[in-house]
């Protein structure tokens, strides 16, 4: 079964540059973090399935799959000293990838797959800050939002699909999800620094109120046009595919944080008679 | 368009298993791929502006300023338009 499902922005502004930003707003963005982490917790899942980005580590141009499943018993953690995270490994769950590896593969989304896997900022900065980086094997499915062609918007969804397939019925444990990655940004060209307040406020929307519709018209010319950093958003969108009929809940939605560059998104979802308030009680009170 | 051996070699000087070698020797580094000599001078000058419209991929042209010491600010405002 699902037991839970939270998305968050990965900026490595929080924990490199977190001074470039108020205090309000770095205090706002860790607190959303630890109540993902609280609700995380709680659910005690066996396995946390992160769909995530990375950032010229396991992907290349010399070899650039559209989606890669770590099948590993621990992940390495790629060191990024410039934003202060643990070193060390981060570990998975060999059965549940291997399961999961072989339920799409039959639904007919092939996952690229390796053992050697290692994580940059895009997956350990939000374990990290969430606390859950030692409690819970991570299983990860990164999504090339880097080097095109990009694996296809639809694909994406089926992909999700097919995830929340395999841990509702495949799957005797219980699941959790993870998104992390955008909303609007860019990394390297001239608009790094900026977001698309109107791409946000439309993203945003479609995912409280689970217009799936919405989010299913997407286009990569959208995606280009908020910046390029906001591919990232495939994550999202695998994870919202995988829980239908969820609801979604902003634990922190900051539109645009001057210094950082970018907007501050913190999600959780909940199944309609599963609501789990404490996040949002946390934040907010 | 993106240039396949441009962005291969920026992977490698800035990602990848040559970023101690071309910090110790730039030049010589460089001299194993095959560009063409006004690229090779943009790369070690740190010439993000012309990297990025020569169509390399903005990530690695903002890790190649990171190894030149180019701070996150700066390099915000060393592309902006």
């Amino acid at each position: 079964m699902i037991a839970t499902a939270v998305a968050t922005v990965h900026t490595p502004h929080i924990t490199g540059m977190a001074d470039l930003a108020p205090s309000a707003v770095q205090a706002k963005t860790r607190a959303g973090f630890a109540a993902l982490g609280r609700a995380l917790r709680e659910a005690e899942p066996d396995v946390l399935v992160a769909f995530t980005s990375e950032h010229v580590v396991n992907i290349t141009p010399r070899c650039a799959p559209p989606f890669l499943l770590g099948t590993g018993p621990s992940h390495r953690i790629y060191d990024e000293p410039l934003f202060h995270l643990p070193t060390g490994r981060v570990s998975s769950h060999p059965e549940f990838a291997q399961g999961l590896l072989a339920a799409c593969g039959q639904s007919g989304v092939d996952l690229a797959h390796s053992t050697d896997l290692a994580l940059d900022h895009g997956t350990v900065l939000p374990l990290h800050l969430m606390g859950v980086l030692d409690d819970i094997p991570v299983v990860v499915v990164i999504i090339n939002s880097l080097f095109r062609p990009l694996p296809d918007l639809g694909r994406c969804w089926a992909l999700g699909q097919v995830v929340g397939e395999y841990a509702r019925d495949g799957w005797p444990g219980r699941v959790a999800l993870l998104a992390t990655g955008g909303i609007s940004h860019s990394v390297g060209d001239a608009r790094m620094g900026s977001v698309d307040v109107e791409f946000d406020r439309r993203f945003v929307t479609a995912l409280r109120s689970g217009d799936d519709e919405e989010l299913r018209r997407l286009t990569d010319g959208d995606l280009d046009a908020a910046g390029n950093g906001t591919h990232e958003v495939r994550n999202w969108l695998a994870l919202r595919a995988a829980v239908p009929g969820w609801r979604a809940e902003a634990v922190v939605a900051e539109p645009l944080v001057e210094g950082w560059g970018t907007g501050v998104y913190q999600f959780q979802w909940a199944a309609p008679t599963d609501v789990t308030a404490s996040a949002r009680e946390a934040v907010h009170a | 368009m993106p240039d396949a051996t441009l962005d291969l070699c920026l992977v490698d000087i800035c990602r990848g298993p040559r970023t101690a070698e071309f910090e110790a020797n730039p030049e010589a580094t460089l001299a194993g791929y095959d560009l063409p000599a006004d690229v090779r001078r943009e790369v070690l000058s740190g010439d993000v502006r012309a990297l990025l419209a020569r169509g390399a991929h903005p990530m690695l042209v903002m890790y190649l300023a990171r190894h030149r010491g180019l701070s996150g600010p700066s390099y915000v405002a060393e592309v902006a338009p």
